[in-house]
């Protein structure tokens, strides 16, 4: 019954706020593209064997010299923009997935024994959180690309996890010593339940609400601070797509008068993060008991 | 009372004007050159980068100089030299030079710079330092110089071995040496702030006249748009290294004029032939070649401002061979000689190179990752920054990569043995032949050519080296020959005539 209730409750709220719809709409949108992206674009840009020289910089379709075949333009490999974008997504969404969901879990397991235990491990964990934070979060990623000798998606993911997990175990740290403090978690110890079955099973699903809130957050700056290593050059290699390739590539171009280049992928990005924005807002909100609606 | 007023604020402003109009009149001999790669110091024998040795022409003068858009070599501090026998140079110095400091220049200067070169703290140019055995001041204006080695283009490369003031650099520490620059050049050092700019202003007393430009100003820029953006604003008089990709822009500009020269800089492919490798077999090395659409790359990637190559060296170096032509792109031959070969379904590569050192260069390297996918040769792309790949490069640790070249002294022995010549570390033998390419002939003859000093003979063993290297063994791919662009504001009469080293010498600019 209660859980019917606020179920219908939430789906109210959701109907009637048009930035949670409009957020949803361009996350759920991107995400499919992303998902469907072979059967969706033109030309595959990243098959080394379909992109040809042939056919580079040429404009939008409505443009002159333009071409159906590519309806955004192509860059200066040849290849077709709008595929390019959708290929991006890929990688801007595996990556921002990865990155919430492996600092997530490393993050919130630090946050929870430091909160649980305390002590010497309470001390040094966050110690060490403290360091990472007063780093900017980008300048630790380009240390850490700088560190692997390779490159790649799963590296950007890594090296993006090292600086951005303090912000979970922050939180998760911050929440158990409060729930810490709560009767039935006393009076589950005076039973003598042992501490795997009160972090387990009364601890943890006490604390996590807030950390729901920064994952969705989190989502769209890790999407950004992807974007933002590739533009310098750091991030994915050359042959992998990227937005924020796209546009490093891009701006070369634009004293050219190529502006599509740069335009195309800088406004994909900016709905991208935007539609993810928005729904977090929502989702804070909805998720935050302390805010009646 | 009004009147008055006027006439006063009327005559304050003209005299506002013309003392304005002066000021323009007497910054008329001053120029703003931006330029694409900074230099890194002002100590002529710490960097043999052409960025560096360029800035530096203008603070120093080597015992030669190299002049005009085809680089003849003349005399400079030395007025002539002699070698009598293999290893023996004599130069006869100009009298009545003097550096910036007031030190008259001496063959003690010269012996001090030559001694210089050796040391490996404040030198690049080791090779050329180690391979001298003694220096002789004979008298006050006579060196003679003797080599360990037969060094035929000794005499070649001292255009670009500056002589430096042995008393004050001496007098300075190493760190001051590298600040500020005391040379008997054209011009002398006013201010540097590195990475921003560098400020010189005439000598009045060069031996060889004062230069017509009295006050410099050199702005390196690296980012293309940034640079692309002086230029438009008026901010910069010359601007070298325009980007192939706002050619088009630059040439519509009205206010702008573009100069372009073929360069001597050619960009090939360097390929390793280790035994275990794929690429080791001659008819694989030939499908790769045939592969590449270089005319494809010169009309896109380039935008029309290249040459294509068949050869490391450009026509005026000795050893350039006419005989040896581009294999045709041919991809279905190409797929024929790997069928053949064994290599039917390809094999595995990885394409080295610079990201941020030759014009287009990743984007070149991308399109060659692409014809050879095309082919079923699957590389892999790996595009890095100069300061990151060059060590690897030095450290022979690649199979495949994209470099660019040309020879300073115009003589191609010297760079076939840093290029083709099988590694040999004590020796420094194939410094920069990065992918281990060996051929035993091709060493054999190498080593014959150092004594062999009769031009004639030296360019037709040089000419059937590069052809047994280049033509029959593809110890690279040659892809094209630059262009360099430069762009200059019009109307304000500049005169300025490109090098084909790509150097700026400002004594050679008027206005």
């Amino acid at each position: 019954m209660i859980e019917k209730f606020s179920k219908s409750k939430i789906i109210y709220h959701y109907l009637h706020d048009l930035s949670a719809i409009i957020g949803s709409l361009l996350l759920v949108l991107s995400i499919l593209s992303a998902i469907f992206a072979p059967m969706l674009v033109p030309q595959n840009p990243y098959d080394l064997e379909k992109v040809s020289l042939e056919h580079f910089l040429t404009p939008p379709a409505w443009m002159e010299g333009g071409s159906a075949q590519f309806p955004l333009g192509t860059d200066d490999q040849g290849r077709c923009v709008l595929s390019t974008i959708i290929y991006g997504f890929r990688t801007s969404l595996i990556v921002g997935f990865g990155v919430v969901i492996v600092a997530g879990i490393f993050g919130v397991i630090i946050g929870l024994f430091a909160g649980y235990y305390g002590g010497i491990l309470d001390a040094v964990s966050m110690r060490l959180a403290d360091i990472f934070f007063s780093f900017s979060t980008t300048l630790i990623a380009i240390l850490m690309l700088g560190l692997f000798k390779q490159r790649g998606v799963l590296i950007v993911i890594v090296a993006i996890c090292i600086a951005d997990w303090v912000k979970y175990a922050r939180t998760m740290r911050g929440s158990v010593l409060e729930v810490k403090e709560e009767a039935y978690i006393i009076a589950a110890k005076a039973t003598g339940a042992n501490d795997l079955r009160i972090l387990s099973k009364h601890l943890f699903p006490n604390a996590i609400p807030p950390i729901f809130v920064i994952l969705a957050v989190d989502l769209a700056v890790a999407i950004m601070l992807e974007a933002t290593l590739s533009f310098l050059g750091v991030g994915v290699p050359l042959t992998e797509p990227s937005l924020g390739m796209m546009i490093a590539i891009g701006k070369n171009y634009i004293y050219a008068g190529m502006w599509w280049l740069v335009l195309f992928p800088a406004a994909a990005l900016f709905l991208l993060v935007i539609g993810i924005n928005l729904f977090a807002d929502w989702l804070r909100e909805e998720l935050n008991p302390r805010i009646e609606r | 009372m009004k009147k008055v007023s006027f006439i006063v604020l009327t005559a304050m402003f003209l005299v506002f004007l013309i003392g304005f109009t002066g000021q323009t009149m007497a910054a008329e001999s001053s120029i703003v050159v931006v330029v694409d790669s900074p230099p890194r110091m002002m100590n002529p024998h710490g960097s043999d980068a052409d960025s560096n040795l360029s800035v530096m022409a203008n603070f120093f003068d080597g015992l030669m100089q190299r002049k005009g858009s085809d680089g003849t070599l003349e005399p400079a501090l030395a007025l002539r030299y002699e070698h009598p026998d293999l290893l023996t140079w004599t130069f006869y110095l100009r009298k009545g030079v003097t550096f910036h400091n007031g030190n008259s220049f001496t063959a003690e200067d010269v012996k001090f710079s030559f001694e210089r070169l050796s040391d490996p703290k404040v030198s690049e140019f080791i090779n050329t330092g180690k391979n001298i055995s003694s220096i002789d001041v004979i008298d006050e204006y006579t060196v003679s110089i003797t080599t360990k080695d037969p060094t035929p283009w000794f005499a070649n490369n001292m255009h670009q071995v500056y002589m430096m003031d042995k008393e004050s650099t001496e007098s300075r520490t190493v760190g001051e040496v590298q600040q500020v620059p005391i040379g008997t050049g054209a011009y002398k050092f006013l201010e540097w702030v590195k990475g921003s700019y560098l400020k010189m202003v005439a000598n009045e007393e060069y031996w060889e006249g004062a230069p017509p430009i009295k006050n410099v100003e050199l702005r390196p820029i690296t980012e293309a748009s940034t640079r692309f953006a002086a230029l438009v604003s008026g901010k910069a008089e010359i601007v070298s290294g325009v980007p192939v990709e706002l050619y088009e822009k630059i040439v519509q500009n009205p206010k702008l004029d573009v100069i372009s020269m073929p360069a001597r800089r050619s960009i090939f492919l360097s390929l390793g032939n280790k035994p275990e490798d794929p690429w080791s077999d001659i008819r694989v090395r030939k499908a790769m070649y045939m592969a590449i659409n270089e005319d494809e790359i010169i009309e896109k990637v380039m935008r029309g401002h290249a040459f294509p190559a068949s050869q490391i060296p450009d026509p005026p170096t000795i050893g350039y061979n006419e005989g040896i032509k581009r294999l045709p792109y041919d991809p279905e031959m190409s797929k024929k000689l790997l069928k053949e070969a064994g290599y039917e379904n390809g094999f595995e590569i990885t394409l080295t190179g610079p990201n941020d050192r030759y014009i287009q260069d990743e984007q070149i390297a991308e399109a060659v990752v692409r014809y050879l996918a095309k082919v079923g040769i699957k590389a892999t792309l790996d595009v890095k920054p100069k300061a990151i790949f060059f060590p690897e490069v030095f450290e022979g640790k690649l199979d495949f990569y994209l470099i660019g070249w040309f020879d300073g002294t115009f003589d191609m022995g010297r760079t076939f043995f840093k290029l083709i010549h099988t590694r040999d570390k004590e020796k420094g033998f194939g410094s920069l032949n990065g992918a281990n390419f060996s051929n035993l002939d091709v060493d054999s003859l190498l080593q014959a050519t150092a004594s062999i000093v009769n031009q004639d003979a030296r360019k037709a063993v040089l000419q059937y080296i590069n052809k047994l290297a280049t033509a029959e063994n593809i110890a690279c791919i040659p892809l094209h020959y630059q262009e360099d662009i430069y762009a200059i504001q019009k109307g304000k009469g500049i005169k300025f005539q490109p090098r084909p080293d790509r150097w700026i010498v400002f004594k050679e600019i008027s206005k």
